[in-house]
């Protein structure tokens, strides 16, 4: 029962997450709503492994969390330089590639 | 032996051009290239005359282009008496022409020089191939061949605007017929399955009738172009402008009877289908007479021996088409050696007085009398005078014709007869023989020149009394020889008339205001123009191709490009609108993604 309850928290925190990164413009929260895409995955790959009974879920998911950080910090870091060069981080006002 | 004598006869000149055209200081140098030119041609001439003694029979054939679907291509030798009398003639020519040309050319500079005897040793080889070739396709190669060395040989001197027309002019001609022989020769292909001469006689006859019709016409059709027969002689008077001892070799003696020699070579399949035959003779006919006619009123002597040339070429034509192809071959041998005679004694004559025009010559036999007597010699072999060679061929022509019941083709060729005599001998009264002086002072040629013209005269007069081993050598021994009949003493009437009219109208002045002055007559008005031929190609080049192209041309710009424009412009205002979708924006990317996955999942699981 409680591995239903915990995929369906994740397909929650996944569609939270979705949401998130359509609806928001500042590329902060934008990232911030693909974490919460990130988090959900790792919550199924933690109770699907739990139900399988192996132990390879969550070692996968926690190589995931530690490879997630460092795409944070080159994501957050690339948002810092385009704030420098462009004076925003406004994703609709990034149209280079505008027809 | 036979194969070994064979590739002596063809290589040397192939080896001569190759190293006359890719080695420059050979080239460059006058004793080098016309050296190996005439070396490798007297080994042919040496190689041929030792086929001929051997009366070498052979037949080598390889497979050319192997082929698993259609029959394969061959590629082959094949020597008969035929091949090898010709092979003779054309070493021959071409040896004497190329000793003669030494001193002809002797005033052009060393790399001309070079280059002029690089074009004669491609054309010999080719020559020579093509009188080799076993197969259709083969014969077509070579044909081209010696085309190409027409053009180049005719446009020599480049720098004339009108020698470069010239060029152009029988180039384009010639190819005009070449396009029916291609067609013709891939149509005979497309229904036999073969190239091969020998083949094609066996096979030619399963043909439907109608079909070998239309594809013999279309091969004949080249042979018209090539051998400058009525309705595409025009390009043969103009190809005069080349060099003369080139119009000796190649526009006398060898490659405008190629035309002949192909309908020889047809001959067994030419002689299925019926109304192929009468064609020829007709055509054949009608060119003898009007190369005949329009020779009459030429001021060129070179021009008067091109139409001369073209009217001979009629008579091979005519008694081919008659049903004896022979005869036609033993009128092409003797008229090599005493047509290629001629025009090296008038080349003689125009290399000291640097003029073509008659009118501008006058009493040269007595300070030229080498080159008049030879000239002499060729006009009454020509005229088919007793005992010179073109008595005995064209008088085999004529008996042919009379006692083979073509009464009007006779009577045509009986009349072109006289008409030769008639102009030879205006030629020879005006130029050579009258007593007009026109104050300029010939000098008798050097013994390069006359020399040839020589060994040509002995041929001119010998050739005719060879008739009866000729026609063994080429295994027509069953001919009869009409000896009983009245026709040559006609023929022999009408030249000696022919002569005496000559005579009597440019030596006595009678009749002087028709015949001499200047558009006295409208016959003269006429033939001055022959029979308007050249102006009806030009009409039809100004008005009817012109026109048709006016018309292709629009079709192209407004309906073709038209089209063209059409797509693009479609295009154009399609994008225009597409363009809207390309935001720039992630999110709507994302948007497109995540709906794209939804329905992914839709269709794909029939989930959601």
């Amino acid at each position: 029962m409680s591995f239903y309850i915990t995929l369906w928290v994740a397909f929650l925190v996944f569609s939270i997450g979705l949401f998130g990164v359509l609806s928001r413009r500042h590329l902060v929260a934008v990232i911030m709503g693909i974490e919460l895409m990130f988090n959900a995955a790792n919550l199924s790959l933690v109770a699907i492994g739990l139900a399988h009974g192996v132990l390879s879920g969550q070692i996968v998911v926690l190589f995931a969390i530690a490879v997630t950080v460092a795409e944070v910090a080159v994501g957050l870091a690339l948002f810092l330089l385009l704030e420098r060069i462009r004076g925003t981080v406004e994703a609709d006002e990034i149209s280079l590639m505008k027809g | 032996m036979e194969l070994f004598l064979l590739f002596a006869v063809f290589i040397p000149p192939l080896i001569s051009f190759t190293v006359n055209g890719l080695v420059l200081p050979v080239r460059r140098n006058r004793v080098w290239s016309s050296g190996i030119s005439i070396g490798s041609v007297f080994i042919s001439t040496l190689a041929s005359l030792l086929l001929l003694l051997e009366r070498a029979k052979l037949e080598f054939v390889f497979e050319w282009i192997p082929a698993k679907i259609f029959p394969p291509v061959h590629f082959g030798f094949f020597l008969d008496p035929i091949a090898v009398i010709m092979l003779f003639v054309v070493s021959v020519v071409a040896l004497m022409v190329q000793i003669y040309s030494l001193g002809y050319m002797s005033e052009e500079e060393p790399l001309s020089f070079g280059r002029y005897y690089t074009f004669h040793s491609l054309f010999a080889f080719s020559m020579q191939g093509f009188v080799i070739s076993y197969s259709l396709l083969q014969i077509y190669v070579f044909w081209e061949l010696v085309g190409l060395c027409s053009y180049l040989l005719i446009g020599f001197w480049y720098q004339r605007p009108q020698a470069a027309r010239a060029a152009v002019k029988a180039f384009w001609i010639t190819r005009f017929g070449d396009v029916g022989f291609a067609i013709g020769m891939i149509l005979i292909w497309g229904a036999t399955g073969t190239f091969l001469l020998p083949e094609l006689y066996s096979k030619a006859s399963e043909v439907s009738k109608v079909y070998l019709l239309v594809s013999l016409l279309l091969v004949f059709w080249g042979a018209v172009g090539k051998s400058a027969q009525f309705p595409l002689h025009v390009w043969l008077p103009d190809a005069m402008e080349g060099p003369t001892p080139v119009s000796a070799l190649i526009h006398a003696a060898t490659m405008v009877v190629a035309g002949v020699y192909l309908v020889i070579r047809l001959f067994p399949v030419f002689e299925l289908v019926y109304p192929v035959l009468p064609v020829i003779m007709w055509i054949g006919c009608i060119t003898a007479f009007i190369g005949a006619a329009i020779a009459l009123v030429q001021d060129d002597i070179k021009r008067v021996l091109a139409y001369s040339t073209v009217s001979q070429i009629g008579y091979m034509m005519a008694v081919a088409g008659a049903g004896e192809a022979s005869l036609g071959f033993f009128h092409l041998f003797t008229h090599a050696f005493f047509k290629s005679l001629l025009f090296l004694a008038a080349g003689s004559v125009i290399h000291t007085l640097h003029t073509n025009n008659i009118w501008e010559m006058g009493g040269l036999s007595k300070r030229m009398p080498q080159t008049s007597l030879l000239f002499l010699v060729g006009a009454l072999a020509l005229s088919g005078i007793f005992p010179f060679s073109g008595y005995f061929s064209k008088d085999e022509i004529l008996i042919w014709m009379y006692h083979g019941e073509f009464k009007i083709p006779f009577i045509i060729l009986v009349f072109t007869a006289f008409l030769t005599a008639f102009y030879m001998f205006r030629v020879l009264f005006v130029a050579f023989f009258g007593k007009r002086d026109v104050g300029k002072k010939p000098e008798e040629s050097p013994l390069v020149m006359t020399l040839p013209m020589w060994v040509l005269g002995v041929f001119a007069i010998a050739s005719g009394f060879l008739k009866v081993w000729f026609f063994d050598f080429i295994g027509d021994t069953q001919k009869e020889f009409h000896h009983t009949s009245y026709v040559p003493y006609i023929s022999l009437g009408l030249s000696l008339f022919g002569i005496l009219c000559a005579w009597l109208v440019y030596e006595k002045g009678f009749l002087k205001n028709l015949f001499v002055e200047e558009r006295a007559l409208s016959v003269r008005y006429v033939l001055e123009r022959g029979f308007w031929i050249d102006s009806l190609y030009e009409w039809l080049y100004r008005r009817v191709l012109d026109g048709l192209s006016f018309i292709c041309g629009w079709f192209d710009r407004y309906i073709v490009d038209g089209l063209v424009n059409l797509v693009s412009w479609v295009t154009l205002g399609l994008s225009q609108y597409l363009r809207g979708i390309q935001t720039g924006r992630i999110q709507d990317y994302l948007y497109g993604i995540v709906v794209a996955i939804v329905l992914f999942i839709w269709l794909a699981f029939g989930v959601l």
